[in-house]
């Protein structure tokens, strides 16, 4: 791209603008991952100053009994966010966008879960699934009175009763589908029903592949988070029925 | 049981080393998705 003499002289006022993100970037994400990267290859306590000790840590990390339960789950989580949980977000936001009696309402209300902090949800999450006083266990016991399951203690359910805390609370990714839906030019939709296209064709053809970005970009922010999750385990499990899940 | 929690009771064990460890392996992890995914999803062409 060629810049004009007026252009040029603004360049210098643009890295100038760029000066405070770019420091605020170096300070806080540059220069911790490095310092991380290198201090995983030292013993360090924190009080004393760290000895390089090769790659012992990751040894011990990639062979530890846990490691492989935790791996595992990182990867099942994976796979049901990447496909149930940014899927649900997907046809929430395409039923939406079909502007149904209410759609604004639904779509606030929806939003809700969102606001609500991620520790505080699994304190909810945590109440709701109690065997003896949570609402879960009472209403299975209206047909079976002898139902004794505590959700987050046992395995394999403290991985379901997990997985539950964050499967359907999928606004983000509602909300990021939905503004790429609204973007898409009406015409496209006019020479499609020209054309003699159904409903499901024009999804199939025209809004699906317009949308793959946001799609894609729901996937990547759902599998990270899954990644990243921890509140929800620690508060709800502290960490798990033994190493079980 | 996830990564998390590992990071979480090496830094609770004061073993700094091992939680940068695990801190990596969780940096790669995004770094990778985010490859696939993009690779995947054809997000480095244009739409139309």
């Amino acid at each position: 791209m060629t810049l004009n003499k007026l252009e040029r002289k603004y360049v210098p006022f643009a890295y100038m603008f760029l000066i405070p993100t770019v420091a605020v970037f170096l300070l806080f994400y540059l220069v911790p991952i490095v310092t991380v990267f290198f201090t995983s290859f030292t013993r360090w306590d924190g009080f004393n100053a760290p000895t390089f000790n090769g790659i012992t840590n990751y040894l011990r990390f990639f062979t530890q009994s846990s490691f492989l339960i935790s791996l595992r789950n990182l990867l099942l989580w994976s796979l049901i966010a990447a496909t149930l949980h940014v899927g649900f977000g997907v046809l929430v936001a395409f039923i939406l966008y079909q502007r149904p009696k209410g759609w604004k309402a639904i779509r606030a209300v929806y939003m809700i879960p969102n606001i609500i902090s991620s520790a505080a949800m699994a304190m909810i999450f945590r109440f709701m699934f109690n065997n003896d006083f949570g609402v879960l266990n009472g209403v299975i016991r209206l047909v079976n009175p002898s139902f004794q399951v505590n959700w987050f203690f046992e395995s394999p359910w403290a991985f379901i009763a997990i997985t539950l805390t964050w499967l359907f609370y999928g606004a983000i990714i509602t909300l990021i589908v939905l503004g790429d839906l609204m973007n898409i030019p009406s015409y496209l939709h006019d020479a499609a029903k020209i054309d003699g296209a159904t409903g499901l064709q024009a999804i199939m053809h025209i809004e699906l592949p317009l949308c793959r970005y946001a799609i894609g970009t729901s996937i990547i922010l759902s599998i990270t988070s899954r990644i990243a999750m921890y509140e929800a385990i620690a508060l709800t499990t502290r960490g798990g029925p033994g190493m079980t899940p | 049981m996830n990564i998390p929690i590992i990071l979480m009771k090496a830094i609770t064990d004061l073993n700094y080393g091992l939680a940068n460890a695990a801190a990596v392996f969780m940096f790669v992890m995004g770094i990778v998705t985010l490859l696939v995914i993009n690779r995947l999803f054809k997000m480095n062409d244009p739409v139309y």
